[in-house]
């Protein structure tokens, strides 16, 4: 947890990664691998990996091939193949957003 | 370097706004505004009104472009739109419709 670098296990500086000051709102997609360090809101597709970090906020409709999620999500996640939830980060919404209810549901299917 | 990468396979619709440097080699449609330096590789496609401090074109950007600092069109690039900036490069082979905007007033 410490090293967010653990989590996304490679070092390729050609994946996509959305910074912790950045928020995003509205639809991505992409055929490539996606980290989130900031914020982004709407709606998510991609065809690899979407990687949570801890400092990272999704709230958004996700539909991914795998998902590793260290940070918040609020939404549905349906992931193609796995969905990793980490015990090392936290799964609700930074303060700021008191009284906001933690929500991870929708379709998981697994392998 | 850079923390944010929109890397070339990426679509994003919408609105990207934070602190930080972006690096664009894919396509950003909407609205860009940050606080620190936009970089749009020669493989980057941005469709959107951008206001930074700093904008560094190689790839393609169709909108207006609003900088605080700097603007820097690459060779080979291509800009449609209008520019707003105290101090703007463009590099022989790049391509540009606008207008520009150097707010003389303020000297």
């Amino acid at each position: 947890m410490a090293n967010p670098k653990d989590i996304s296990g490679s070092a390729s500086g050609d994946n996509t990664v959305i910074g912790p000051s950045i928020v995003i709102n509205g639809k991505l997609t992409g055929d490539e691998d996606l980290t989130v360090r900031g914020r982004l809101e709407g709606e998510l597709s991609l065809t690899k990996t979407l990687i949570v970090e801890p400092s990272g906020i999704v709230k958004a409709n996700v539909s991914v091939k795998n998902a590793v999620v260290s940070g918040a999500v609020v939404g549905n996640v349906d992931a193609a193949e796995s969905i990793e939830l980490t015990d090392g980060g936290r799964h609700s919404l930074a303060a700021g957003h008191p009284g906001r209810r933690r929500e991870l549901s929708g379709s998981h299917r697994h392998g | 370097m850079a923390n944010t990468v929109i890397g070339s396979s990426i679509v994003i619709d919408g609105e990207i706004s934070g602190d930080e440097d972006l690096v664009v080699q894919g396509t950003v449609k909407g609205k860009i505004s940050l606080k620190e330096s936009l970089y749009v590789e020669s493989s980057g496609v941005v469709e959107a009104d951008i206001e930074t401090q700093n904008v560094e074109v190689s790839g393609k950007v169709t909108g207006n472009i609003n900088a605080s600092d700097k603007v820097e069109l690459k060779t080979d690039c291509r800009v449609i739109g209008d520019i707003k900036a105290p101090r703007i490069l463009i590099a022989d082979g790049a391509s540009f419709k606008g207008n520009v905007d150097m707010d003389m007033k303020e000297r």
